[in-house]
């Protein structure tokens, strides 16, 4: 900018200066000229390549001095060349004289070119170095905060090898030299341990929780199904044991439920696979189309596009499993379930009464449609975290009598940091 | 049927191996790894059962030794629910099968005799009872020469039923060997009964005999004439 402000100004000083310059010739040469006519020296009309002098007879009163820029017909150059022009009036003894002296400029435009080109080099020169150098003492010096990025860019927070985890420090204390970034290394050292710390405590305490909670249940629900066997069993003993057996059966879901959804939000679930819905959908219906049948549900497939989306496989079973059962659950007998793809919208739509609780809720852990003991509450909660997770937009609309959840797989939602 | 149960929690190991006994296994128990090895060392099994989160060890390292040195033992691995990468990592190896815990023991039944039948036999065998004869791997029911049409799910159902003979079989046990994940969609135990019922009337029907027992409020036994 700077630089370009100069170069104008440069540029007009230079001309300002050669004007003044050939004007003062110029107004020498008039001088000559006006003695001369006081000598009554004749003089003629005098031209070469680049100057002349002209003097005519005048009857103007009065002709003022000027000076200004005109072309000029050059044999030397065989062209038109710019020249400068004084033009003055003399009086001598009752006649006036309109005298015009124009005096080429060429040479001091070459001059004045060669001189502006050569500054307009020298900073162009300037610039250039400085651009390198800096360059280079930018890069130099930012060296390692992009080595620290780039170590940043690839770090995954779950690794079942820890030999892969990356180390600022490559595993011997380095300095980068600049007491900045030596900091801002120790102390991403230290959040990314402690992050790590806290992955691998999350993942052992759901795996512990997992073995070890369902053992005990395990057994109990064993032991009881022993106990049902027994044919000596009065009838109320029988009916109380069956009441313990089933709630034994649904702790047993909540917990698994529970511990999923644990597991999920914690990004237990890194490997990801394309996934196309549409396949997966048909495949689960195909299991469970004589319960279909018998429920009397109607399915409609309108699966124009396929939907892909870039998931991990066993969450993309859960998520159309609960998707699918919700619409079984809460459909009506003689309803009908339409599942349609289009382009990065998939959805499943069910007939159903209208929901009893409010929609902003659906989505919560133990918001339950129904107060039946069937279900966990968690299955929607479960969907909505592995669209979360996935990257997918789950809403939900109620029209015509249809409850329909809409998953968004607009490559934009996606991002693929993560940590 | 000569069966390994390899399994850290002593109640439930008992529970299990008491189970198979009285289906008519030969139950063998080991507690942790080293003991496993040891026996797998000394004896051949028909069927191994491999809990995955042993404390000394993971069973899985059993898995690769044994299917190296014992390749017609069966081997079905038990892992905890929504535990896939062990699951995953068992069948890699060589695992016939995997049932997640808590299971009911009618399903572990059914899996054993299952794997049993994929084993030992490749799959080609018949299943003879009573008046009827089961082809699993073609999945067909023939009583006499005549061939008794089936839904899928029927059919599951009554080898589910054959493979646990004289036992109560829950509706939930039921229900979640048919659907699995699906088990809780509502309204699946009166699709149990309805397709009970089918059954139940198509085998009276060709071969005059009701196998199945209601038990009330509770689910289903099949009986065969001992």
């Amino acid at each position: 900018m700077v630089f370009i402000a100069a170069g104008c100004a440069l540029y007009f000083i230079l001309q300002a200066v050669i004007d003044e310059n050939l004007d003062e010739i110029l107004s020498n040469r008039a001088e000559i000229v006006k003695l001369s006519l006081h000598r009554k020296v004749p003089s003629n009309n005098y031209w070469s390549p680049d100057q002349s002098v002209e003097i005519q007879q005048s009857t103007a009163t009065s002709i003022p001095t000027l000076f200004s820029d005109t072309m000029i017909n050059s044999i030397k150059e065989g062209d038109l060349i710019a020249a400068r022009t004084m033009s003055l009036g003399v009086t001598e003894k009752g006649q006036t004289y309109k005298v015009t002296l124009i005096l080429s400029r060429l040479e001091s435009d070459d001059f004045a070119g060669v001189a502006f080109w050569f500054m307009l080099g020298i900073f162009a020169l300037i610039i250039l170095i400085l651009f390198i150098f800096n360059h280079k003492l930018s890069t130099a010096v930012w060296h390692p905060f992009y080595q620290t990025l780039d170590k940043m860019s690839v770090f995954k927070i779950d690794h079942r090898d820890d030999k892969t985890i990356p180390d600022l420090y490559d595993g011997k204390r380095q300095s980068t030299g600049i007491d900045e970034f030596d900091q801002l290394n120790l102390v991403l050292n230290e959040m990314i341990r402690k992050i790590q710390t806290d992955f691998i405590n999350l993942k052992e305490f759901t795996e512990n929780a997992s073995h070890e909670t369902q053992t005990p249940l395990a057994i109990i629900k064993s032991k009881l199904e022993t106990v049902l066997q027994d044919q000596t069993l009065s009838s109320e003993q029988h009916r109380q044991i069956k009441i313990a057996y089933e709630a034994a059966n649904r702790l047993s879901k909540l917990n698994e439920a529970l511990l999923l959804l644990a597991k999920i939000e914690n990004q237990q679930f890194p490997d990801t696979a394309m996934i196309d819905l549409c396949e997966l959908v048909k495949q689960r219906l195909e299991l469970i189309e004589e319960l279909m049948a018998f429920k009397n549900i109607k399915v409609t497939l309108r699966l124009d596009n396929p939907a892909i989306v870039q998931m991990n496989s066993y969450l993309a079973e859960i998520l159309i499993n609960n998707l699918l059962g919700n619409a079984i659950k809460h459909n009506v007998e003689g309803g009908q379930i339409i599942i349609s793809s289009t382009l990065n919208q998939f959805s499943i739509a069910n007939s159903g009464k209208p929901l009893t609780i409010a929609p902003e809720k659906l989505f919560q852990r133990f918001t339950k449609q129904s107060t039946g003991n069937e279900s966990t509450g968690l299955g929607l909660a479960i969907a909505s975290e592995i669209c979360l997770k996935s990257g997918i937009a789950l809403e939900y609309d109620y029209q015509n009598n249809l409850h329909t959840l809409t998953l968004n797989l607009s490559p934009l939602l996606r991002s693929n940091i993560c940590i | 049927m000569k069966c390994l149960l390899i399994e850290d929690e002593e109640h439930l190991r008992e529970t299990i191996a008491g189970f198979l006994e009285e289906e008519g296994y030969l139950c063998e128990q080991a507690g942790t790894l080293e003991a496993a090895l040891e026996k797998i060392d000394i004896y051949e099994y028909d069927c191994l059962l491999v809990d995955i989160g042993l404390p000394d060890g993971n069973g899985l390292q059993l898995i690769k030794e044994l299917k190296s040195n014992h390749p017609h033992t069966g081997v079905l691995v038990i892992s905890a629910r929504n535990s896939l990468d062990d699951k995953v990592a068992g069948l890699e190896l060589g695992a016939d099968d995997y049932i997640a815990k808590p299971f009911h023991l009618t399903e572990l039944n059914a899996r054993i005799k299952s794997v049993l039948r994929r084993t030992k036999f490749e799959g080609k065998i018949e299943l003879k009872i009573d008046k009827f004869r089961i082809l699993p791997e073609a999945r067909q029911v023939f009583v006499g020469e005549e061939l008794i049409s089936m839904t899928k799910k029927e059919f599951d159902l009554l080898t589910f039923f054959v493979s646990n003979p004289n036992r109560v079989l829950t509706k939930e046990s039921i229900a979640e060997h048919l659907w699995g994940d699906f088990a809780d969609a509502s309204d699946s135990f009166d699709f149990v009964y309805s397709q009970i019922k089918n059954l139940r009337r198509k085998l009276l029907e060709k071969t005059g005999v009701d196998y199945f027992q209601n038990i009330y409020g509770t689910g289903y036994a099949f009986h065969t004439p001992l």
